[in-house]
């Protein structure tokens, strides 16, 4: 019994030892993680060494600064600066200092030039060993500054605790648990920069969801910052289904009676060579990014609608089912940041895919990196389909590193873009900057020009007939009045239909013969204030260009390639570049008074 | 009492347009409703036909499942919409009656809307909103490319349509360039409302008068078929004691002067030559005569294979006895 009374009293005086040999190398300091918001793209985009030299400006601007706040760095890790301050107060006051100092150096230089740093600190016990710091503090300090966003400074309420006054104000954010830890911690914001606080609040409301909302998964542990993401796929695309379901809306009367995007495949013309060229290239081993160039009216949205149908995917692609297709118009969406542009990307997958998807991603980068890994990983494929894309970038408040960051997925991931625009996308970004992005490289071109002649007739007949008033007698009247230009056939075709029901006539009568006033009174009202708007915006180069065929000169070659890339003139054999149609003619010599 | 400013509100009242109102309907009733911009100049008739086409009556009679429809008619003029989103807030409440899947907190009034028109689509049913006076719209700087798109964007996505009406063309009503190039005005087929067919004009005067008469031919054919003028004819044969009209150059010149004063105003200055040769009785010099176009288009002046004459005798007595510069536009 004595013995055991013993054992047990050297047992409590060595552990009494340990505890005061470790209390020797355990101290409070106040630690710092900073972080580079998107330096992984900025080494995939501008190269190795062009990254190493961000990184090394990073580092002269900022350890001076470190170290005149008695700052001591313990080390650095790739992008990141871990820091220890034996003095709360300066360590807040230091970040501030590094915030202005890299606003400063980001104001003389172009977007991706910039570097934007997140920062989090946080107070508490830390062993220090050989010049490097262990223990639970470092990894809630790091947690902390991950959940910061580029140029913020987040702390945790143990620091706070320890400030009397930092002379920046702070913005309680919230209490959140991150990963890895059971308690919760409190997080401030260093309002360094005088941000509304209502928005501020408003941000972290958001994010808040997509830190916190999840339940931690097998599937989300390999991200390393604190934000969850999840990305749950149940089973096989049913496209079979949903092809079923996409129904033709009921038409009756004139079938010509459309103006708005087609809706229905088979309501659909004259594309189909264009449409199997697009589907074959995203059907490549790697899908391939397309972008569709064409003039108002031409058929873009319709186009890039009948791929995106079911129906047209189950015809025309192998696998269908594995291609993950979601369709966004930009038309209306000119001022979005990049953060409301990956959520719409969210919100229609969600929409698209109904139950068959789950998703918890915080919209940023990181999230949809972590949503197109998880897509490639399951096998599937992610083609996005962006109409009137010169929204997006025309709009300044999505910057050059984003696009950046887009290729990147579309290089690393089975991802593609399907984008149309009114021309080049290159000729049609906010600034040189972005137009220079190699993001537009990753890009083929198609351009969308007039019908060929078989297409045409296969409109003029197919939809009148199946109506039950056959247009082909008169298929060169109508050819004479619209062209091969769809939007104007689909009008001459449509002008045609209302005379002949209203006056219960039959084309055959027509045959051959001219086109009635009363059908070109039909045509004229409502074709010839786009032709107005065509004439009105064509650059002087083309006009001049116009105007000599008109007189029957030859156009300057440059002109004459742009007008008819355009759909505006075709090359006719024997008679050189005509305009499109015989009323865009009338037109345009009236207007210039051609004769 | 015939009262010609006043819009006609009852079906019954309203004459002629047979055309117009048939390819009205017939684009509301494709299996996918489309737009139409109903163009017509001043006093023409553009909210009677509004009226007209808005009436229960008149839906029930052009249209197959009537029950499928939800008109939402709104007077732009009468509304006094300052704003994108005071419209917005009007319209879903309109279609909203009650019900508000949008949120009754939300203040994103897109949001809002989209959803009810959602909501609507998903039940079957189609969406046609009456806008009248919506150059007012148009040409009103607080209603941005934003919101032009988004009604482009519910037509290509639900089963809606717009049918507007305006003076001229929305796309030369437009305060912005962004907007008169937006592919929003593509979605519309323009319809003009010119004059009545003779023989509706004189049918609309016998109705007013209640006499019939080769002289109420006479008088047609000399003011012309717009049924505003019509309506200021009919007023004066009715206030005159013996009923009879004279020499109309000297009895209903004066009542109409104002009016055409009104008509002419949207012309510029440099339309005063072209409009000299109408006078004289001769066609203008082409070269001049495309600021003619807006008259063209709304039927005031008549484009004929020898040339450009006025509509009417009256108003070519008009432009003989009281043209001169400042009446055009930009002049003073």
């Amino acid at each position: 019994m004595a013995e055991l009374e013993d054992l047990l009293r050297k047992r409590k005086e060595v552990l009494e030892e340990l505890d005061s040999k470790i209390a020797t190398y355990a101290k409070s300091v106040t630690l710092l993680f900073t972080d580079i918001v998107g330096s992984t793209e900025f080494f995939e985009t501008a190269g190795d060494i062009a990254g190493r030299q961000m990184i090394q400006t990073h580092n002269d601007l900022l350890f001076p600064i470190i170290e005149s706040y008695g700052g001591k760095i313990i080390k650095t890790i790739g992008d990141s600066i871990m820091a220890s301050f034996a003095d709360p107060g300066r360590a807040v006051e230091c970040s501030v200092r590094m915030q202005e100092a890299l606003l400063k150096h980001n104001s003389q230089r172009q977007d991706r030039e910039r570097i934007r740093v997140r920062m989090g600190l946080h107070f508490g016990q830390a062993v220090m060993e050989e010049r490097d710091l262990f223990g639970d503090m470092v990894n809630t300090a790091a947690r902390v500054e991950a959940t910061a966003n580029g140029e913020e400074v987040l702390i945790s309420g143990e620091l706070k605790q320890q400030l009397s006054s930092t002379g920046v104000p702070l913005v309680f954010l919230g209490s959140e648990t991150v990963k890895g830890k059971k308690r919760k911690i409190d997080f401030y914001l260093v309002n360094w920069n005088n941000r509304d606080e209502q928005l501020l609040l408003a941000s972290w409301k958001d994010r808040h969801g997509a830190i916190t909302g999840a339940a931690p998964r097998e599937s989300v542990t390999q991200t390393p910052a604190v934000r969850k993401q999840r990305v749950i796929l149940k089973g096989n695309l049913d496209l079979k289904q949903a092809a079923k379901s996409s129904s033709k809306p009921k038409q009756k009367g004139n079938p010509y009676l459309n103006r708005v995007m087609i809706p229905h495949p088979s309501m659909f013309f004259g594309r189909g060579a264009v449409a199997k060229r697009i589907a074959s290239r995203i059907c490549a081993q790697r899908p391939q990014s397309i972008s569709i160039v064409g003039e108002r009216r031409i058929g873009k949205s319709s186009l890039l609608n009948y791929l995106y149908n079911p129906q047209t995917r189950v015809r025309m692609m192998e696998e269908a089912e594995r291609y993950i297709c979601l369709f966004i118009d930009f038309q209306q969406l000119r001022n979005i940041d990049e953060s409301r542009f990956l959520q719409l990307i969210y919100g229609e997958l969600e929409k698209t895919l109904k139950d068959q998807i789950e998703l918890e991603l915080s919209p940023d980068n990181e999230g949809m990196r972590f949503l197109c890994e998880q897509i490639t990983q399951g096998d599937y494929k992610l083609v996005m389909l962006f109409d009137e894309f010169e929204s997006v970038t025309k709009n300044e408040r999505i910057g050059a590193q984003f696009y950046s960051f887009l290729r990147s997925l579309a290089n690393n991931y089975a991802v593609a873009f399907i984008t149309a625009s009114g021309r080049n996308l290159k000729d049609m970004c906010v600034s040189h900057e972005i137009a220079d992005s190699p993001f537009f490289n990753i890009f083929s071109v198609q351009h969308l020009g007039l019908f060929r002649r078989s297409a045409a007739e296969q409109l003029i007949t197919e939809p009148s007939a199946a109506a039950g008033l056959a247009l082909e007698p008169v298929s060169s009247q109508i050819l004479d009045c619209g062209g091969l230009y769809p939007f104007f056939l689909q009008m001459a075709c449509s002008a045609w239909y209302e005379f002949l029901e209203a006056e219960e006539l039959r084309a055959e009568e027509f045959r051959g013969k001219n086109t009635p006033r009363e059908v070109l009174d039909i045509f004229r009202e409502e074709a010839e204030p786009h032709f107005e708007y065509v004439l009105e915006t064509l650059p002087q180069e083309e006009i001049q260009g116009l105007k000599k065929i008109l007189v029957g000169n030859k156009p300057d070659p440059s002109a004459a390639e742009s007008l008819e890339r355009k759909g505006y003139i075709q090359s006719e054999e024997g008679s050189g570049f005509q305009p499109f149609s015989q009323e865009f003619r009338r037109f345009a010599a009236r207007t210039w008074n051609l004769g | 009492m015939i009262d010609p400013e006043k819009p006609v509100e009852d079906p019954e009242d309203f004459y002629g347009q047979k055309s117009v109102v048939r390819r009205v309907f017939s684009r509301i009733g494709a299996g996918r409703p489309q737009s139409v911009a109903v163009i017509g100049g001043i006093k023409t008739g553009k909210t009677s036909l509004l009226n007209y086409i808005a009436h229960e009556r008149t839906r029930k009679q052009h249209l197959d499942q009537i029950e499928a429809y939800f008109f939402c008619h709104v007077n732009a003029a009468e509304a006094l919409f300052h704003d994108s989103e005071s419209f917005l807030r009007g319209v879903h409440h309109l279609l909203a009656d009650g019900d508000n899947p949008g949120g009754t907190e939300a203040t994103n009034y897109y949001n809002c809307l989209q959803k009810i028109v959602e909501k609507y689509h998903g039940q079957g049913r189609k969406i046609i909103f009456l806008l009248d006076d919506f150059h007012l719209i148009t040409s009103n700087s607080n209603f941005p490319l934003e919101f032009f798109s988004f009604l482009r964007s519910l037509a290509n996505n639900y089963n809606l349509a717009y049918v507007t009406s305006s003076f001229l063309e929305l796309q030369k009503l437009c305060v912005i360039k962004d907007i008169e190039e937006s592919p929003f005005f593509n979605i519309f087929t323009n319809l003009s409302l010119g004059p009545l067919a003779a023989r509706e004009g004189v049918e609309l005067l016998e109705k007013l008068t209640g006499e019939q008469s080769t002289a109420l031919e006479q008088i047609v054919s000399w003011c012309g078929s717009f049924p505003y003028i019509l309506k200021i004819a009919a007023r004066a044969l009715t206030e005159n004691q013996d009923g009879s009209i004279g020499v109309p150059e000297k009895t209903l010149l004066p009542v109409l002067s104002p009016y055409f004063e009104k008509v002419l105003a949207i012309l510029p200055a440099e339309a005063l030559n072209p409009l000299k040769s109408i006078a004289r009785d001769k066609s203008p010099d082409l070269r001049e005569a495309h600021v003619l176009r807006p008259l063209i288009k709304q039927g005031f002046l008549l484009e004929t294979e020898t040339g450009i004459e006025a509509f009417a005798p009256s108003f070519s007595a008009y432009l003989r006895k009281n043209l001169s510069k400042k009446l055009l536009k930009g002049s003073s």
